[in-house]
C-alpha cells in the first residue's frame, strides 16, 4: 500500500504502523525532530505507570529462598495494567497506607504435600476483589499450560503464604514497573547524514549489515551513492521503532500512554512558564516564574558574566571584607579578571 | 561471590558470601559442564559496551545500569554467625562437662521479671530472637538470667533465678541483618542446661556505589553510578548495556580474551549456543575473531562486534560504532559497607590525645608526610591545621612566656591565711620556677607591693610568675616535653608577641 499517496497532512507528525503483534509494535514516526522522538522514547521506556508488587507481608516461608529474595521475584512479577487509570497513585489516595482504590492485593499460599517438588507459579497468586476495574492486578501469563513465571519450589512439607500489595507505579522509580523490555530505535538507516563514522577495514558497504527493512523505506532508497551531494543542513525527520511490551500493558496501550504522560508534563512545563495569577511569582515582570525566597533579589544579579552570586555581596568583596578571589579585586592589587 | 556450596543451608561458617542470581556463562569450557559448576553459578552474563560515557567509567571505574540492578544484577547475601556463651567468663574451667552445680546462667527471660514491650517485640518468649525478624544495630539477639542450682528442688526447676533481672545479648554490627536461623548448642553429656546458641544471621548486599566486579579476564573495576536506564546508550535494536567500561581499560593491559569472550557471548546470546572457550582451538589462519565474527553476521550484525549505539539522552547516533557483547561478569567480595572510614571526632590513644587507628574502633585515617606535602603545596594552611591539630590532639596549655616552659606552670591556690578557702583554686595560673619566695626578694632589698605577693597551698609566700599565658598546640608537644625533662632536657618555647 502505499502510505505516501494517502491523504494526510504532511505538516504534523506521522505515525505508520508497519507490523503489529499481540506483544509488538513496529512504527515509523515522521516529521518530527529527533528530540521529540528520543523523548516518546525515553517517557515509554520509564514513565508509563503500571501495577506491580511492592509491598510483600510474609506471614509464613519455609522455603530454601530468604524472604527478600521471594519478595524481589514477585516484584518483578508483570500484573496486567489494562485501564490503569482507574488506580490511583498511594501517594496520592487519601487513605492511610493503601487500600482498594490505590492498590490490589494479590494473595500467595502454598504448601507441599507430595512427594515430589512442588512449583508455585505466578498463576497461583490470588487477586482480592474488589478492585478498581476487572484486568488489573492479574499476573502476565502467556504461556501455553497457563502457569506463568515460577516463583519459588517447594519440597515436602515447606509452605510459603504470602500478602503481595501491588502498586501504581513507573519505571523510573524501580524497573518492575517497566511496560516494555526494550525499546528499538533507528534513524537514518543509510547514514546519508553522516552523524555515524563507520569503522571499517576495507569497505564500509560490505562489512556493515543494513536493516534492509528500515533502509529501503527511506523514498530516497539505496547507500549514499558516489555523486550525491551531502547535504550538512538536513536533520533526522524518520524514525523507526520496534517496542516490545513485557505483557502488562497493549504495545499500543504503551505508546498511547507514553504520548499521554509527555503531554501532561508538557502542560505542566507551560503552566510554569505561562504563570498563575494566584502564584508568587509573576512571569512578565523578570523572566521567572516562580522564585526562591531568597535569591535573585539583587538587581545586579545575572548582568554579569556569572561571577557574582545573588547574596548579600555581588562583585568584588566577600562577605568578610577582603577581596573575593579570583574573579573580583584580590587582596594583592585591582587584578580582577573582569576589571 | 559465588555459591560456595549445596549445603549451605546446614553450614555455620563464620561468614560466607552468596550470590543471589547466578547465571551460566555463555562462554565456557567444556569442563564446566564436566564438573557440574551449573550447580555453583558464581556471576552474571552482563551486556557489556566498551565506551566512555558521562566520565563516569574513568579509571576502572564501572557504571552498573540503574535497571539492570533492580532486576536483580549482582544481587548477593552474606552469612555470619555469632555464637552466644553464657559460660564466656569461665574460660578457665577446661573440663567442658560442668557440674550441675557450677551453672549460673540460663538463656530466656528472668522468671516473672519486667521486660519492655520493645524487647518482646523483637525476641519470642522463650528468649531468642524470631526466624527471619530483622535485627539492627543494638537490638537483642537473645536473653538471659543469672540462675542459682537449687538441689532441694522446691520448685519445678532446678535452677532458681534469684535477681530477677534479664540480661540481652546484643546485636553490634552496624549492618541490617535478618536472622536465618537460631541453633542451641547442647552439651557433650546433654545432661546439662543449654549454654551456648550459635545465630545465623543474613546480610542482604545489593550492589552499591564503590562495590567492586570483575570480568573473568582480570579487568576488575569498581561501580561508580547506577546511571538510570533511560540515560544510557542504547543500540539500534533497543539493547540498554548493563554494564558501560571505558575502553582505556585495554591497551595496556592487552585483554584480547575479553574482547574474544564479548564477541562469542554476543554470538551465543543471538544463537541460543553455548560458546566452547577451550584454548588453542584456534590459528593464525583461523581465528576466533572470524569464527565469532561470521556467527555475528549471520544474526545480522558487524562482524567486529560493533555496533551504531545512540545517546540515551539526545537521542543522537554516536559518531562512532561501540563495541557492545555479552561477559560473564563476577562480584567480588570487596565491597565498600566493609570498607568505608568516616570520622569526624571519635575515640583517642591516651597517651596523645590522637585518633586511634583502625575501622572498626572508629578510628581515623593518617594525613601521613605525603598528604602533607599536599597539602602545603596547594597552600591549603588553614585545613593542614585542622588536620593536624583541630580535628586531632588540639590543647589549650599554659605556657610561661617568662621562661618559656609548659610544665613549671600551675594553678595556684589559695593559702592558709584565709581560713575556710584554703586549697581551693584562685583561677590564677603561675609560673612556679619564676616565682620567687618573698623572703628572698626581701631579703635582696627589692619593693615588693600590696597584693604582689601569694601564698601557696602548704603556707609558703612567693611573689613573681604571673607572666603566663594560654597558647593553643598539638598535645604530643607537651607530652614530648615531659619526656624530654625526665632525660635531663629542657625545651623553651618562645612565646610572642
Amino acid at each position: 500500500m502505499d502510505y505516501g499517496a494517502m491523504d494526510i497532512d504532511q505538516v504534523g507528525p506521522r505515525v505508520i504502523i508497519r507490523e503489529s503483534f499481540p506483544n509488538r509494535a513496529d512504527f515509523v514516526l515522521e516529521h518530527v525532530d529527533l528530540a521529540f522522538a528520543n523523548s516518546l522514547r525515553r517517557t515509554m521506556l520509564a514513565e508509563v505507570p503500571t501495577m506491580a508488587i511492592d509491598l510483600v507481608e510474609v506471614d509464613e516461608n519455609t522455603s530454601v529462598l530468604a524472604d527478600e529474595f521471594i519478595a524481589h521475584r514477585l516484584g518483578l512479577i508483570p500484573l496486567n495494567s489494562k485501564q490503569i487509570e482507574d488506580v490511583l497513585y498511594t501517594r496520592d489516595c487519601d487513605c492511610d497506607q493503601y487500600c482498594e482504590n490505590c492498590s490490589i492485593t494479590l494473595t500467595m499460599h502454598a504448601k507441599c504435600t507430595g512427594d515430589e517438588i512442588m512449583k508455585v507459579y505466578a498463576r497461583d497468586l490470588v487477586v482480592a476483589e474488589p478492585r478498581p476495574n476487572e484486568w488489573v492486578g492479574n499476573p502476565v501469563i502467556t504461556d501455553e499450560a497457563g502457569l506463568g513465571p515460577v516463583i519459588c519450589k517447594l519440597r515436602k512439607g515447606q509452605a510459603v503464604r504470602m500478602k503481595c500489595i501491588a502498586k501504581k507505579g513507573i519505571a523510573k522509580e524501580h524497573a518492575k514497573w517497566a511496560p516494555t523490555s526494550a525499546i528499538g530505535f533507528e534513524y537514518d538507516p543509510n547514514n546519508k547524514l553522516r552523524h555515524l563514522d563507520y569503522w571499517y577495514e576495507v569497505d564500509p558497504i560490505k562489512e556493515w549489515p543494513v536493516d534492509d527493512r528500515n533502509a529501503s523505506w527511506e523514498s530516497e532508497g539505496g547507500p549514499q551513492q558516489d555523486d550525491e551531494t551531502f547535504d550538512y543542513n538536513a536533520v533526522p525527520s524518520r524514525f523507526f521503532f520496534d517496542l516490545e511490551s513485557i505483557g502488562n500493558l497493549e504495545p499500543d496501550a504503551v505508546v498511547q500512554q507514553g504520548i499521554k504522560v509527555m503531554q501532561q508534563k508538557l502542560a505542566a512545563v507551560l503552566q510554569e512558564l505561562a504563570g498563575d495569577e494566584n502564584r508568587n511569582g509573576n512571569a512578565g515582570g523578570d523572566g521567572f516564574g516562580v522564585q526562591e525566597p531568597d535569591g535573585m533579589q539583587g538587581g545586579d544579579y545575572g548582568v554579569d558574566q556569572g561571577y557574582t552570586t545573588p547574596y548579600v555581596n555581588p562583585g568584588a568583596t566577600s562577605q568578610w571584607g577582603g577581596g573575593a578571589t579570583p574573579y573580583g579585586a584580590t587582596p594583592y592589587g585591582q587584578s580582577g579578571w573582569n576589571q | 561471590m559465588g555459591t560456595p556450596g549445596t549445603s549451605i543451608r546446614y553450614r555455620t561458617d563464620n561468614k560466607t558470601y552468596r550470590l543471589q542470581t547466578g547465571q551460566t556463562p555463555i562462554v565456557r569450557p567444556p569442563l564446566y559442564n564436566e564438573y557440574g559448576l551449573d550447580n555453583f553459578p558464581n556471576g552474571m552474563n552482563a551486556v557489556v559496551a566498551v565506551i566512555s560515557y558521562t566520565g563516569y567509567d574513568m579509571d576502572d571505574a564501572m557504571i552498573l545500569n540503574k535497571s539492570a540492578h533492580e532486576r536483580g544484577f549482582a544481587h548477593g547475601t552474606i552469612y555470619k554467625t555469632k555464637v552466644i556463651r553464657l559460660d564466656e567468663n569461665e574460660r578457665t574451667n577446661k573440663a567442658r562437662s560442668k557440674s550441675a552445680r557450677a551453672i549460673n546462667k540460663l538463656f530466656g527471660f528472668a522468671p516473672d521479671s519486667f521486660v519492655s514491650a520493645a524487647t518482646r517485640s523483637k525476641l519470642d518468649s522463650d528468649g531468642l530472637p524470631h526466624i527471619g525478624a530483622k535485627v539492627t544495630e543494638g537490638d537483642p539477639l537473645c536473653a538471659s538470667h543469672n540462675v542459682t542450682y537449687d538441689p532441694a528442688k522446691t520448685s519445678s526447676v532446678a535452677y532458681i533465678n534469684n535477681d530477677g533481672v534479664t540480661q540481652l545479648h546484643k546485636y553490634k554490627d552496624s549492618e541490617v541483618a535478618y536472622v536465618e536461623e537460631v541453633r542451641l548448642l547442647g552439651a557433650e553429656s546433654g545432661a546439662e542446661p543449654c549454654q551456648s546458641l550459635s545465630i545465623k544471621l543474613r546480610i542482604p548486599r545489593s550492589p552499591v556505589i564503590g562495590d567492586k566486579f570483575s570480568s573473568r579476564h582480570g579487568q576488575k573495576g569498581v561501580c561508580s553510578q547506577k546511571w538510570p536506564a533511560i540515560d544510557m546508550p542504547f543500540s539500534e535494536s533497543g539493547i540498554i548495556p548493563d554494564i558501560i567500561i571505558n575502553p582505556h581499560a585495554f591497551p595496556s593491559r592487552m585483554t584480547i580474551g575479553m574482547f574474544v569472550e564479548s564477541l562469542a557471548g554476543k554470538a551465543g546470546a543471538l544463537h541460543g549456543l553455548a560458546q566452547d572457550s577451550s584454548p588453542w582451538r584456534f590459528t593464525e589462519q583461523d581465528t576466533a575473531g572470524d569464527y565469532f565474527g561470521e556467527q555475528l553476521r549471520l544474526a545480522g550484525y558487524n562482524h567486529h562486534g560493533n555496533e551504531p549505539m545512540y545517546s540515551g539522552i539526545t537521542g543522537r547516533e554516536f559518531a562512532a560504532d561501540i563495541y557492545q557483547g555479552v561477559v560473564f561478569y563476577q562480584r567480588l567480595r570487596h565491597m565498600v559497607n566493609d570498607k568505608f572510614q568516616v570520622r569526624t571526632t571519635g575515640p583517642v590513644t591516651q597517651l596523645t590525645g590522637q585518633p586511634i587507628k583502625g575501622r572498626a574502633k572508629g578510628g581515623g585515617i593518617r594525613v601521613g608526610e605525603m598528604e602533607r606535602d599536599a597539602l602545603l603545596a596547594h597552600g591549603c594552611a588553614f585545613l593542614l591545621q585542622d588536620r593536624l591539630m583541630g580535628c586531632s590532639d588540639y590543647r589549650r596549655e599554659w605556657v610561661c612566656k617568662g621562661c618559656g616552659s609548659f610544665l613549671s606552670t600551675q594553678p595556684t591556690v589559695w593559702g592558709g591565711a584565709l581560713g575556710g578557702r584554703r586549697g581551693k583554686g584562685t583561677g590564677v595560673v603561675r609560673c612556679r620556677r619564676c616565682a620567687r619566695k618573698l623572703a628572698d626578694v626581701i631579703e635582696e632589698g627589692s619593693e615588693v607591693g600590696i597584693g604582689e605577693e601569694w601564698e601557696d597551698g602548704s603556707g609558703e609566700k612567693w611573689v613573681g610568675g604571673e607572666d603566663t599565658t594560654i597558647v593553643a598546640i598539638p598535645g604530643v608537644l607537651r607530652y614530648l616535653d615531659v619526656e624530654l625533662s625526665a632525660m635531663g632536657v629542657r625545651m623553651r618555647f618562645n612565646v610572642g608577641p
